[in-house]
């Protein structure tokens, strides 16, 4: 295993369970960012540059933005939330499923022997896009991707803002 | 250079990148976190998709599979964001053990 992949992995692991165990939900939110960006990172390495620059600007650019947004929208309830995380049983009995859940994947996975031979694929972004709207499969997934981005366009819309009468004074 | 230690290196990581977005599903209460783990599972698997398509089947359907998780995991993410913002101006929380049921 190379050096730089083992530096990517350890930043991705170590921030993402530093996200899960924080008890600050900006710095939870902050970590999550970088587990994104360590994740874009490792895309480059694997020689996916398209894909590592759509992981930065979807996930670092939008997705980290908005849930930052959306922490300090919600700043009073989650200041109060969670006292120490990794000290209630709950968290512990989530850790156990998720250590079942992932050792019993890695255990299958690390037993996989990949086939021979494979040299490193080149995938230009012309090639992408050509991709994208010359095969019919890809055209409909791309026109069923659109139409979904819409309408979770407009709920995200609907569902964010404030309502008319407003039973709590809500939406200030 | 060595690559099946870096494909299984990368489906080991993928794993246990899932396994810390579980803890965060199961293990938190606030719906954010909540969030944040499932983003993080649905990078795990995008991870694989890079990783098989870069080690083991060099076609452009994992590529093409990965862009479309990631399109699908942004809108996941901004109506799921919506809702904890719609959630916390009616109940004042932002924690999933208080939200009602729907039934009510």
């Amino acid at each position: 295993m190379s050096i730089p992949f083992l530096i990517i992995a350890s930043v991705i692991l170590a921030s993402a369970w530093a996200a899960v165990s924080l008890r600050n939900l900006v710095h939870c939110g902050l970590c999550a960012a970088l587990t994104f960006l360590a994740t874009g990172t490792l895309y480059l390495y694997l020689n996916a540059e398209f894909l590592g620059l759509v992981q930065l600007m979807v996930y670092v650019g939008a997705v980290a933005v908005l849930i930052l947004f959306t922490v300090l929208l919600t700043r009073p309830a989650t200041e109060a939330a969670d006292p120490r995380p990794t000290q209630r049983p709950t968290f512990w009995k989530g850790a156990l499923i998720a250590i079942t859940v992932g050792g019993a994947v890695a255990a299958g996975l690390a037993a996989y022997v990949a086939p021979k031979g494979s040299s490193a694929p080149q995938l230009s972004i012309q090639e992408i896009g050509r991709l994208l709207t010359a095969s019919p499969q890809n055209v409909l997934a791309l026109i069923i991707v659109a139409l979904l981005m819409t309408a979770a366009l407009i709920g995200a819309l609907l569902l964010a803002a404030p309502s008319e009468e407003g039973p709590k004074g809500g939406g200030e | 250079m060595n690559e099946s230690l870096t494909l299984n290196g990368c489906l080991i990581l993928s794993a246990l990148l899932f396994g810390i977005g579980l803890i965060a599903v199961f293990g938190r209460r606030s719906a954010i976190l909540v969030l944040i783990g499932i983003e993080f599972m649905l990078n795990a698997a995008v991870i694989n998709f890079v990783a098989f398509w870069r080690f083991a089947h060099p076609s452009s359907d994992g590529m093409m599979f990965s862009i479309f998780a990631i399109a699908i995991a942004a809108a996941e993410a901004g109506v799921g964001l919506a809702l904890v913002t719609a959630l916390y101006r009616h109940r004042r929380s932002a924690r999933i053990d208080e939200i009602p049921p729907a039934s009510e």
